[in-house]
């Protein structure tokens, strides 16, 4: 599981997450991923490379967005698969974080 | 939880979807129900259960999977949870029990049981393609648990609390009511721990608590302690409602083994706060449903019982329908005008092991026996079966008539004593009447010594000379003897169930008796004196039940 982090225009925090969702895999970002949405008010959090999420995956994504949202900001989802979409509409996850298809869309939300 | 072991446990179930071609949708389904499934189950479980192995088994057909997941934790069922409520702002989103809404979702049928101490969840998948082996697969995997320190930071406040809540979500009163709503209500009840096996309650007690099970478990016996039928009430059942409710006396035992755990719910509690919380009033019905429900199938189990009881009874029936058509027919001989005889044999059970028989070897010659195996019911009446085929087998007659009773007692013995590993045994006396010398010869195995009486004599015993009974000791011969039987003549064959029949103070009818009742009748007809040793029988028991089987063979030559 990897984790990448840039600025996007905008003053964007753009948070890339390449492998699978699972406990292991949560635990192993979940440090990097808290440290990276800490004090930023726009974050983008791009699933393109995820395949599997579980609800691990969730809380890690729902803790994220909470913590953006005490600070006044906004963290959005960009990019998952069908069943990873699902899984947000099931959750109704999807009705307090904005998920988006493209990149594009989810900067431009800001 | 082990981070591996989930980890562990999703590489073998993608291990199967590439091994059997899942596709990636059916593949992701599956792999995630699995995880929200095990990550329930060590969240709820209380951490006593942690490093016990859990099972995993896995069933595949062309277009399905079945995902069965034991583990030995207490009873919980995942899918009585209620969802988490709906928020509207990310803010009030509650982490944490979103797994159950994701297993319903993205399989296609769930269920749960508690069956061998186990939680059983079984999950199916509809497979969206079929899998590319044509032939169905199984596989079964053990999987280790165990519980780690490390956990996620906002897991373990929330963990605390669902533990908690778990500990009481599965009990059957509290079947799926938020934690919240019990919280302070359970802090003030006490639980106690019963070290040994304990009497709580008994049939007509006074009972004002309410007992929930959380380890261990409670019997419920409806006749007495320790009876073969009974009720278990497991961890999270309750007993003691019915009382606390309708203020009527316990209706059965109740009984804790050792070590069980109670939480102990006051009446007042219950009555006036409990059973307000919304949820608790569908769980009691529910319950009680159960519990009717099993005790109906107490009761069917005794009703199949006696039923069973019914058809043994029915086969001994048929049993002594058979043993009375192996005795030869009443009236005997009624065309032969030289013979008066009569017969009659009652059993003290369904069958026995007394016998008689009598047929003519030739025009002159009656042979005629007397037997009583020893014991009764249906191990007799078998030995007897064998006994009476064996002397009906014997023909032929060959030395004088004496020998050839000595020869056939000899014969019978033989044969008895193979094939006899019960060690059962017989008395008998037969004898064979030569109707042209009037002569009567006969053997007397060990049994009782007949009463004869010669014209208009009395009537004596006929006690000489004796030999041993049948069936046990190899190789004896026997003797046989010889009397006068003129016409007029009267042989009265029984068995001991005549003179040792006991009336209440312990008496037995004996041989004194049964010459002078003999001796009372005028007219000696077969059947007369046959009648007559019956009614003395009858009379002398004064109503005690028979407890021995009776015979008798009355055999008179016509004047």
């Amino acid at each position: 599981m990897e984790i990448s982090v840039e600025q996007s225009k905008g003053n964007v925090q753009r948070i890339m997450l390449d492998g699978r969702l699972d406990v292991p895999g949560t635990q192993s970002v979940e440090a990097k991923f808290n440290a990276a949405v800490a004090g930023s008010s726009k974050v983008v959090v791009d699933l393109g490379k995820v395949p599997f999420i579980a609800s691990v995956g969730l809380r890690l994504l729902v803790a994220g967005a909470q913590a953006v949202s005490k600070g006044g900001g906004h963290m959005v989802l960009v990019s998952p698969d069908e069943m990873t979409r699902k899984i947000l509409k099931t959750t109704g996850i999807d009705q307090l974080v904005k998920v988006y298809d493209d990149l594009d869309s989810a900067l431009a939300s800001f | 939880m082990r981070p591996e072991f989930i980890e562990e446990s999703g590489k073998w179930l993608r291990a199967l979807g590439s091994e059997f071609g899942f596709s990636h949708e059916d593949l992701y389904r599956i792999e995630l129900c699995f995880a929200e499934l095990v990550t329930n189950v060590v969240s709820y479980s209380d951490p006593q259960y942690a490093g016990q192995p859990m099972g995993l088994h896995a069933s595949l057909e062309a277009k399905r999977a079945v995902l069965t997941l034991f583990d030995p934790a207490a009873p919980f069922d995942p899918f009585s949870v209620a969802p988490p409520p709906k928020v509207d702002s990310i803010e009030d989103f509650r982490i944490g029990g979103q797994g159950v809404p994701l297993i319903r979702e993205f399989s296609n049928a769930h269920r749960y049981e508690r069956r061998d101490g186990k939680n059983k969840v079984e999950l199916v998948f509809e497979l969206e393609k079929p899998i590319s082996q044509p032939q169905a697969a199984k596989v079964i995997r053990n999987v280790d648990r165990r519980h780690s320190a490390k956990s996620f930071g906002e897991e373990k406040r929330a963990g605390k609390d669902r533990r908690a809540l778990g500990f009481l979500s599965w009990s059957q009163i509290f079947h799926g009511i938020p934690y919240s709503a019990l919280e302070t209500l359970v802090e003030r009840l006490t639980i106690q721990t019963v070290a040994d096996e304990l009497l709580l309650l008994k049939p007509g007690d006074e009972n004002d608590v309410v007992l929930v099970v959380l380890q261990g478990s409670l019997k419920i016996y409806l006749d007495r302690p320790g009876s073969g039928e009974c009720i278990s009430i497991d961890a999270g059942g309750f007993v003691g409602e019915m009382s606390v409710i309708d203020h009527q006396p316990v209706s059965a035992y109740v009984v804790a083994e050792a070590g069980t755990r109670l939480l102990v719910i006051d009446s007042d509690t219950f009555v006036n706060e409990i059973m307000l919380v919304p949820g608790v009033s569908k769980n009691l019905l529910s319950a009680f449903s159960e519990r009717m429900r099993s005790s109906n199938k107490v009761v069917i189990q005794r009703m199949r019982k006696e039923l069973e009881m019914e058809f043994v009874q029915r086969e001994l029936q048929y049993a002594k329908s058979i043993q009375e058509g192996l005795l030869p027919k009443e009236p005997l001989f009624p065309q032969e005008d030289r013979l008066d005889c009569c017969g009659r044999m009652v059993t003290a059970r369904e069958v026995g092991g007394d016998f008689y028989d009598i047929f003519f070897l030739d025009s002159q010659h009656v042979f005629f026996v007397i037997g009583d195996v020893c014991g009764k019911g249906l191990p007799a009446a078998l030995f007897m079966v064998r006994a009476m085929a064996a002397l009906r087998a014997q023909t032929g007659h060959d030395g004088t008539p004496a020998d050839y009773a000595a020869q056939l007692i000899t014969r019978l013995n033989r044969q008895l004593c193979s094939y006899n590993d019960a060690l059962q045994f017989l008395t008998a006396f037969c004898g064979i009447l030569d109707l042209g010398s009037s002569t009567l010869y006969y053997v007397n195995a060990g049994h009782n010594p007949p009463a004869i009486a010669s014209g208009k004599g009395e009537f004596s015993l006929l006690s000489e000379p004796v030999n041993p009974f049948i069936g046990m000791i190899e190789g004896l011969g026997y003797r046989a003897g010889q009397i006068e039987f003129e016409p007029g003549s009267v042989l009265l064959l029984y068995t001991d169930g005549v003179t040792e029949a006991e009336n209440n103070s312990g008496g037995m009818l004996g041989e004194d008796r049964l010459l002078s009742c003999l001796n009372g009748v005028r007219a000696r007809r077969s059947g007369m004196l046959v009648e007559t040793v019956f009614s003395a029988v009858h009379d002398f028991a004064e109503g005690a039940a028979q407890s021995d089987d009776i015979t008798v063979l009355a055999i008179s030559l016509k004047e």
